[in-house]
């Protein structure tokens, strides 16, 4: 194929010139940025759509290779593990445009929120696209920084002092990163995503570095993905605005980070130097306190993004979970649930957003009725907090589902004890709200901030609807040809045909 | 008619009922009606035949097999006829959201009927366990609240054991199948695990001791025609999920056997034991329903003693299970034609108060009825060879004597309460008392109707007058201990144990817990209490003070600079190394 390398170059490139261009534009300029903004997203999606079909269907394989420094490339590559993030990440990418543009309507400084959030997705598709590790490293750091203008988008104290704990954690944990990539290739040299060899070879003669360099990574990556004890910025960033959160919490950052350990542990250890080095054991025991954690911290919130934000501490270490679990069933539920937990998490977080800004509520005690006044929204909120606990069949069935066979696969039970344990917290703290939400009656008169013709504007209320399907329809058509497990299937029997 | 279209058409009914048609009775239609596709589908569908939906869930499998036939007949049915019965239950636009929920749950319980692999049960296990929280509610009144709270949380723990145990089994198994399931159990390294958390997380739904004190609160607080469907169908679920998971027929599991015998004839005895105290009509029914889930499990736990038994054990369950549903379904439809005739004349409550006692009669097992047939085969059943509880060929008979006991006071207390005029407030309506008796004639025939899809040798031990006498002894001598209790002293101090039994104390415990906890913390009751206990720990300043410290500690820049020292000289000292 010839036109194999350009397809990457121009998904990464069409929300950068998105982006770019934006910050050329006038703040007035509102119409062309918006369409300008959709544009860019709807290109991506079709760019990811014939990729999509073009790796899976056909067997194309897409890579472009620039030549950097030396022996440095810059590798943008297509496998089916960057397929899962990519089209997770431009699908929802779309939805949260369409959501922030109605959200945004008749702020302040949009230029500059739509010009960073151009930049965020670019990174992120960056991070899915990456083929080695120094690729990888570029696009991550980017997206540290690109996103902390979107945390401190409303510039108030407690967002700016958000921000300071962002940039801490993630460039300290960005410093580690470093490190441990310069490591990488002062031992083994520069390699690619997938081609484990380079690592096995130098582990014979230099096992203490190598298992040093695998926690060290897996701890950089950490801050990201919100491993215990290194979440603490998480909780506080969720000040942003409900687009930011959602996709800070479904797609960028978070994701990011536990794309990351994937790619650590399948990409460049590989799971056979992993397993023979007995490296995952003890990340697995942290992944799982991490998940018992975060669910009894959310236990304790009132405030509705709070509480989803502990959520997300738990939910996402499922994925590590799952990374860390030998074996190809453990890495499906990983890798799908990389996808099912965006769906759920960003579902949640647009209703988050939608109840703050039609009728002001931001805490789960003063929700009592509001099931009467915005009954799509609950129901969408019903949907992927169901999910959350596992209840089949939503997506975050499907994931347990495949986490738990995984571990029972690997000889390891004490998996299947967390997930019970975690299916009890997550119900212990989403079904309270949707009985708050639908069964008490309402305590006073609901705010309007928001008049229109439906329980709130279409452009809020129509991406939360697309999330909520989604994150049903994963689950209900889970063993369809275009779910995302499918997808995550055949990347585990990519992953563990790899010799 | 495939299978699927038996799910679709009450999920479809839900969609409806909460989009378009909004009121009116118009809505309460759609109960009965979206009930009946299932029905037809009983009686014409193909038996042992399933269907597979590749693309559905994780591949269902949907049809017929494993006595789907009469399962879901009975099933059906008395979905059907409550249906019917609530059209003529509810007063003018007092049912609210009912209908909805009425037609989710029901939707699941057809499904988990219906599902031949494991996600699609456990799917439609949830939808039904879920959705009926919304008709255990349905009152808004502030019981209902409470029982409401109870199921909910019992209800979880169970959705919980159960994944638990499904995990467990197909992991085993390496097929979604439950057929498959069931016989990798037989010699899963899990084996044991999955039996106990089978056991108990099936138990939740079937309300075996000690897991059944949500039961006497939710069964009777719901609106009658859901307290019908609860106590006479859905808690068959539990059996249902028994007879798929155990691993019956493939090998002897003789200290489980006997454990659940035990277990099945402290339930039966235990519920007659609290419903003999109780004075609500339903929440005697409930109790009587967990006593004659006590026998069920009993007739599983004699299957499992060896691989021969289970074959038979299959079919009692189920004819057992047909008789109880329908004849339970009738008692409880029957409260409310009783509570309500009040406008009747004498003779009118004297054809009500024998149409609750032709049910009633069925459970206890009178000859000729369905339930002698169910009774002899339970009997059959559990003779089996080997591990036995001592003295089960006396205490099954006292079962029932005690079963009549207990149905025998609660047709004295609606005979009490129908000449005390029962409730004024409403009256009794044709779809109310057509349904009524379609259900007390389901109890009468049911099992006849049944039948042909077994062997006909479970009528067998019926034909001898000796077979018949052993069946009318246990309840001539329960009618005749009714009689006596008429002159016992103090035979109205009724009221205890309190609905629920376990319960009370559980939530008094809880609630001291709670108040230690926060007598030991000075925290207030959390305004947005789900359960006090839970919140309180959550919130409990040591959780609030420990864990937010330490996350404040952690991002002060002070304490990452010393931990990024740290780490470089740990690096530092391991590379030297």
């Amino acid at each position: 194929m010839s036109d194999s390398g350009l397809l990457p170059v121009l998904v990464v490139a069409s929300s950068l010139a998105a982006g770019v261009v934006i910050f050329l534009l006038k703040e007035e300029q509102q119409r062309l940025r918006t369409v300008l903004n959709l544009a860019a997203a709807t290109v991506k999606l079709a760019l990811v759509g014939v990729m999509f079909y073009g790796a899976v269907f056909r067997g194309f394989t897409y890579e472009a290779r620039y030549q950097m420094l030396r022996d440095f490339d810059f590798v943008l590559r297509v496998d089916l593990m960057s397929l899962l993030f990519l089209t997770l990440s431009s699908v929802l990418w779309f939805l949260t445009t369409i959501y922030a543009i109605g959200y945004l309507k008749g702020s302040a400084n949009r230029k500059r929120f739509f010009g960073f959030f151009s930049l965020c997705v670019t990174a992120s598709v960056g991070i899915a696209l990456a083929g080695n590790l120094i690729t990888f490293f570029i696009f991550y750091e980017f997206l540290t920084l690109v996103t902390y203008p979107l945390v401190v988008h409303r510039g108030t104290k407690a967002a700016l002092e958000a921000g300071r704990t962002y940039l801490l954690y993630t460039l300290t944990g960005g410093m580690a990163l470093f490190a441990g990539v310069v490591w990488v290739h002062v031992l083994a040299g520069p390699f690619d995503f997938g081609v484990t060899g380079a690592m096995e070879a130098v582990a014979v003669e230099h096992g203490v570095q190598v298992t040093v360099l695998f926690f060290l990574l897996i701890l950089a990556l950490g801050v990201k993905a919100a491993l215990v004890p290194l979440h603490g910025w998480l909780p506080v960033a969720m000040v942003a605005p409900a687009p930011v959160s959602a996709l800070l919490h479904a797609v960028a950052v978070v994701k990011a980070g536990a794309f990351g350990i994937l790619r650590v542990v399948y990409d460049v250890f590989g799971v056979g130097l992993s397993a023979a080095m007995e490296l995952l054991q003890p990340m697995a025991v942290l992944a799982a306190v991490t998940i018992l954690y975060g669910s009894m911290r959310a236990l304790g919130q009132d405030d509705l993004k709070r509480r989803l934000a502990y959520s997300t501490v738990s939910q996402v270490s499922y994925i590590v979970l799952g990374a860390m679990i030998l074996g190809p069933v453990a890495t499906i539920g990983s890798l799908v649930h990389l996808v099912h937990q965006g769906l759920m998490k960003i579902t949640l977080f647009f209703c988050a957003g939608n109840l703050a800004e039609t009728v002001g509520l931001h805490k789960v005690s003063d929700m009592a009725g509001v099931g009467r006044r915005m009954p799509w929204t609950m129901a969408a909120f019903t949907v992927a907090a169901l999910g959350m606990i596992g209840v089949p069949p939503t997506a975050g069935f499907v994931s347990k589902w495949y986490l738990g066979l995984g571990g029972l696969e690997a000889g390891q039970p004490w998996v299947v004890a967390v997930l019970l344990v975690s299916t009890l917290f997550n119900a212990a703290y989403f079904l309270p709200v949707i009985y708050i939400a639908w069964f008490r009656k309402p305590e006073r008169e609901f705010e309007t901030h928001r008049v229109a013709r439906f329980e709130t504007s279409w452009t809020l209320l129509g991406p939360t609807l697309v999330t909520a399907g989604l994150a049903l329809g994963v689950g209900l058509f889970a063993n369809s040809i275009f779910s995302p497990l499918e997808l995550a299937r055949a990347s585990a029997e990519q992953v563990y045909s790899i010799p | 008619m495939s299978a699927l279209l038996v799910i679709l058409i009450p999920l479809l009914g839900a969609g409806l009922g909460s989009i378009w048609i909004r009121s009116g009775r118009g809505r309460l239609l759609l109960l009965p009606w979206a009930a009946l596709p299932a029905v037809v589908f009983a009686l014409v569908g193909e038996p042992s035949r399933s269907d597979t939906w590749s693309w559905l869930i994780l591949e269902s499998h949907l049809g017929l097999v494993h006595s789907g036939s009469a399962f879901l007949f009975f099933t059906a049915s008395l979905w059907f006829l409550a249906g019917w019965y609530a059209v003529g239950y509810f007063k003018k636009n007092e049912e609210g959201a009912f209908p909805v929920f009425w037609l989710l749950t029901m939707a699941g319980n057809f499904g988990l009927v219906l599902a031949g692999d494991v996600p699609s049960f456990y799917s439609f296990f949830a939808l039904m366990t879920l959705s009926a929280y919304g008709l255990v509610v349905s009152s808004r009144k502030p019981e209902a609240w409470r029982a409401g709270k109870i199921y909910i949380v019992l209800a979880v723990l169970g959705e919980a054991l159960l994944i638990g145990a499904f995990l467990l089994a197909v992991s085993t198994a390496d097929s979604v199948l439950l057929s498959d399931a069931a016989v990798a159990v037989a010699t899963s390294p899990y084996r044991d695990w999955i039996l106990g958390l089978g056991l108990a997380g099936f138990g939740v739904k079937a309300g075996i001791f000690p897991l059944h004190f949500w039961l006497p609160l939710a069964h009777p607080v719901a609106p009658t025609p859901a307290s019908a469907v609860l106590s006479g169908v859905m808690i068959k679920a539990g059996l249902l999920g028994w007879i798929h998971l155990f691993p019956g027929g493939h090998v002897a599991l003789p200290g489980w056997s006997v454990g659940m015998m035990g277990l099945g004839l402290l339930t039966a005895f235990y519920g007659v034991g609290c419903g003999l105290g109780q004075r609500n009509l339903k929440t005697i029914l409930a109790y009587s329903s967990i006593s004659q889930m006590g026998i069920l499990l009993l007739v599983v736990g004699a299957g499992l003693a060896v691989p021969e038994a289970w074959e038979a054990v299959l079919v009692v369950v189920v004819v057992y299970a047909l008789n109880h549903g329908f004849a339970k379904g009738a008692l409880f439809l029957g409260v409310s034609v009783g509570e309500r005739s009040g406008g009747a004349g004498p003779w009118a409550k004297r054809w009500i108060l024998a149409g609750l006692a032709l049910p009633a009669l069925a459970i206890a097992g009178a000859p000729l009825m369905g339930g002698a047939i169910a009774k002899n085969a339970v009997k059959l059943a559990v003779d089996v060879p080997g591990g036995t509880v001592p003295g089960l060929g006396l205490l099954l008979p006292l079962s029932a004597v005690a079963t009549t006991l207990l149905l025998g006071r609660f047709l004295l207390l609606v005979q009490r309460q129908m000449a005390a005029g029962g409730r004024a407030d409403s009256a009794l309506s044709r779809p109310l008392v057509g349904a009524w008796l379609g259900a007390v004639a389901a109890a009468m025939g049911g099992v006849y109707f049944a039948i042909p899809w077994y062997s006909l040798e479970l009528r067998t031990a019926e034909a001898s007058w000796m077979g018949m006498w052993e069946n009318l002894w246990p309840i001539l001598v329960g009618a005749g201990g009714l009689g006596l209790a008429r002159f016992l002293p103090g035979r109205e101090r009724y009221g205890w144990p309190p609905p629920g039994d376990l319960v009370v104390p559980m939530e008094r415990l809880a609630e001291y817990g709670g108040r230690r906890l926060s007598w030991l913390v000075g925290e207030e009751t959390w305004r947005i209490n789900f359960h006090p206990l839970l919140n309180r720990v959550g919130r409990s300043q040591w959780m609030q003070t420990f864990m937010q410290r330490g996350e404040s500690f952690l991002r002060q820049k002070e304490t990452a600079a010393f931990l990024m020292m740290l780490f470089v000289l740990v690096l530092w000292w391991l590379l030297v190394l």
